[in-house]
């Protein structure tokens, strides 16, 4: 019988985070916030996410060294990209520098002028909490338990947190029930009740769940 | 109309609407008004706005 391992990511499965990131910025829309936002084709986003991982900043979405992968059979079958945040190093800064400093001026300009709104759907991370911010598992391989495995794996990682939390579009609700079933419960919500934001994210409402360890 | 205090000590956290976007605008303002360029290791010492406004006098020297 083949067993899925889990193991640290290094620079080589970037192309793999980077089609992670991707696809669950999508969530399960052709809506890519990064493109949309920053009036980007896809192919510039994936290069510009490359970009930052390779820069192995810790701290962020965009740091090789917050995802455990999956794997099975040597290939890559999922990933989560995790962290604690604190109040001293907010993820939001580091990644806000890595990505002020790859994107062009003129989409800091086009994002000024048109995208603003986006800001509506911002739920902070919760402070010392493990943040589960990217997940992903590739098509053939939902279904067989790797959220919970990766998030067990995150929690052995940082021994000592006491809690989950995880942030999903609230249309997403194959990926709630997931986590409704690994013991996360619905936390909070934010919605936006202006169309405009549909322009740039998957969807106008976004969910906060979180789970007591 | 809404004033705000700044001190050394704030960062984005005490700052409400201070977002992610909000944040990389304001880097690429200061750079556009300074008419200096921040290196990536620079932004990322940076942890209050006392650490923004050193860093900004450095690069103006």
């Amino acid at each position: 019988m083949q067993e899925y391992t889990i193991r640290e990511a290094t620079l080589h499965d970037i192309d793999f985070i980077v089609t992670a990131i991707v696809e669950a910025e999508k969530s399960g829309s052709d809506i890519l916030s990064y493109a949309t936002v920053f009036n980007l084709s896809e192919a510039e986003v994936r290069e510009m996410i490359r970009s930052m991982l390779l820069e192995e900043i810790d701290g962020c979405e965009f740091s090789i060294s917050c995802y455990l992968i999956a794997e099975l059979n040597h290939e890559p079958a999922g990933t989560i990209g995790a962290w604690i945040e604190t109040a001293d190093s907010p993820s939001k800064t580091i990644k806000s520098n890595l990505l002020g400093y790859y994107l062009p001026k003129a989409s800091l300009a086009y994002a000024a002028r048109e995208s603003m709104i986006t800001s509506e759907l911002i739920i902070e991370h919760v402070q010392d909490a493990l943040s589960l911010v990217i997940v992903y598992i590739a098509p053939v391989h939902r279904g067989k338990h790797l959220f919970g495995m990766l998030t067990n794996a995150h929690i052995h990682r940082n021994s000592g947190v006491k809690e989950l939390s995880i942030q999903v579009m609230a249309n997403n609700e194959f990926a709630i029930r997931s986590y409704e079933r690994y013991g996360f419960k619905k936390f909070m919500n934010r919605k936006c009740e202006n169309p405009e934001i549909l322009r740039f994210l998957p969807y106008n409402e976004k969910v906060l769940l979180k789970k007591t360890l | 109309m809404n004033t705000l205090e700044i001190k050394r000590e704030m960062t984005a956290n005490d700052i409400d609407k201070w977002d992610s976007l909000t944040h990389m605008l304001l880097i690429s303002e200061i750079e556009d008004t300074f008419e200096i360029r921040f290196k990536l290791k620079e932004l990322n010492r940076m942890k209050n706005v006392g650490d923004m406004i050193d860093l900004i006098s450095e690069k103006m020297q």
